[in-house]
């Protein structure tokens, strides 16, 4: 089992260090590599975040400007896919914030007021009877409210727990968590 | 069949992403790359100072890579000694490998059986031991007969490694611990039956 552990570890680094130590080079064909690789996914988790395709692109436009320029700080410690998302994610928070959407806002547990009637949150939404559809649930979390469409694509799309979500979006653990708990039900709700 | 959004999204991951960014983006970042080489605020996980509106709450970005990094090889090093120390115990426990080498080396598949055997002779004896504490007459009647197969056993177990039909040693040294237990179990009966006895002579005598 240790040595499964250990494999596992060094295929993850391996898989790009060339990539990435002739980026360090200011390699411009290892650049365009990385972004060929990545682009798709990022871009898409700028969508999701944002809502809005133009500003998606300008994004992820300044994240992968940013990643090349500071790619001297990735050490290897992650994956090289997982330091870009990071990356993308906070530039796409925080564009969001220079949008002044108050983001802040999810710290009260009054986001949910525009969400319509608020059910008990300790009873579990019935997932039996919905249907479900990639193409529906994404148009029905673009109808999602910032705050739960945020918290949702962290968790359920990029894969951050709620400590990882509570710190990029500076509110608690347990508020990412009940967020997260309201923004499916909320989700679910749209897809009827 | 309940399904749960979690899992559909799991299983259908790659479909969500179904947009692709415009052609000329490349473009672009290739002449912001050109012009912008001293960058401004940079929001990668590694840099300390992030711009967000609420400093000082802020903990280090990705608490992911914060445990990697705690995660070193030392830790790593020692994590995997103690499986694997962890994992040799409990072979031997089970297979008995420094306690019978040259059975498991024969057969492992009978290493088992010789563990719970032996074991089960030495707790025994010990057991024979203890109800003759009071009659070290008996006790030493009762070795002898041991003894015996105790030798046997002893001698099946030196020719093990010169024999050329191990399968077959292997076989009669398990009989001849089936044997020991089988001579130890009944003299167990009888120390039993004479306490009994005894016992009922005593309260006749009251």
């Amino acid at each position: 089992m240790s040595d499964t552990y250990l494999l596992e570890t060094k295929v993850y680094i391996d898989r790009n260090t060339e990539l990435v130590e002739r980026c360090k080079l200011g390699e411009r064909k290892a650049q365009y590599e990385l972004y060929r690789q990545y682009a798709k996914a990022m871009y898409n988790v700028c969508v999701r975040i944002l809502n809005h395709d133009a500003e998606a692109e300008d994004v992820l436009q300044e994240a992968f400007i940013d990643a090349f320029n500071h790619i001297h700080s990735f050490r290897g410690q992650s994956t090289f896919g997982a330091w870009l998302k990071q990356i993308v994610v906070n530039r796409a928070i925080n564009h969001l914030r220079s949008r002044r959407l108050t983001l802040v806002d999810l710290d009260s547990s009054r986001l949910g007021d525009d969400e319509g009637p608020d059910i008990a949150d300790d009873e579990p939404f019935d997932e039996d009877g919905v249907q479900y559809e990639v193409e529906r649930i994404r148009k029905s979390m673009e109808r999602l409210s910032e705050g739960y469409r945020i918290v949702l694509s962290l968790y359920l799309f990029e894969g951050y727990d709620h400590e990882e979500i509570g710190n990029i979006l500076n509110i608690s653990e347990t508020t990412s968590r009940t967020q997260y708990l309201r923004a499916k039900k909320r989700l679910l709700e749209l897809m009827k | 069949m309940k399904k749960n959004l979690e899992r559909f999204v799991r299983d259908n991951r790659e479909d969500f992403d179904a947009f692709e960014p415009s052609f000329d983006l490349w473009a672009r970042i290739e002449t912001g790359l050109a012009t912008d080489t001293t960058a401004g605020p940079f929001s990668g996980p590694d840099v300390q100072e992030v711009p967000m509106p609420r400093p000082g709450k802020e903990k280090p970005f990705g608490s992911r890579f914060t445990i990697w990094r705690g995660l070193d090889w030392r830790v790593a090093a020692s994590v995997a000694v103690l499986l694997l120390a962890g994992a040799f115990f409990y072979a031997n426990h089970r297979y008995g490998v420094t306690e019978q080498p040259e059975v498991v080396a024969v057969n492992p598949s009978y290493a088992r059986e010789f563990v719970q055997y032996t074991r089960l002779v030495d707790l025994k004896r010990e057991e024979l031991k203890q109800m003759t504490a009071s009659n070290p007459e008996l006790y030493k009647t009762f070795a002898k007969d041991l003894d015996r197969l105790e030798r046997n056993y002893q001698t099946l177990k030196a020719d093990l490694p010169e024999n050329p039909n191990q399968e077959v040693l292997v076989q009669a040294m398990i009989q001849n611990l089936q044997l020991q237990i089988d001579l130890l179990n009944e003299q167990l009966r009888v120390i039993q039956r004479i306490k009994q006895q005894s016992q009922n002579t005593d309260e006749h005598l009251i």
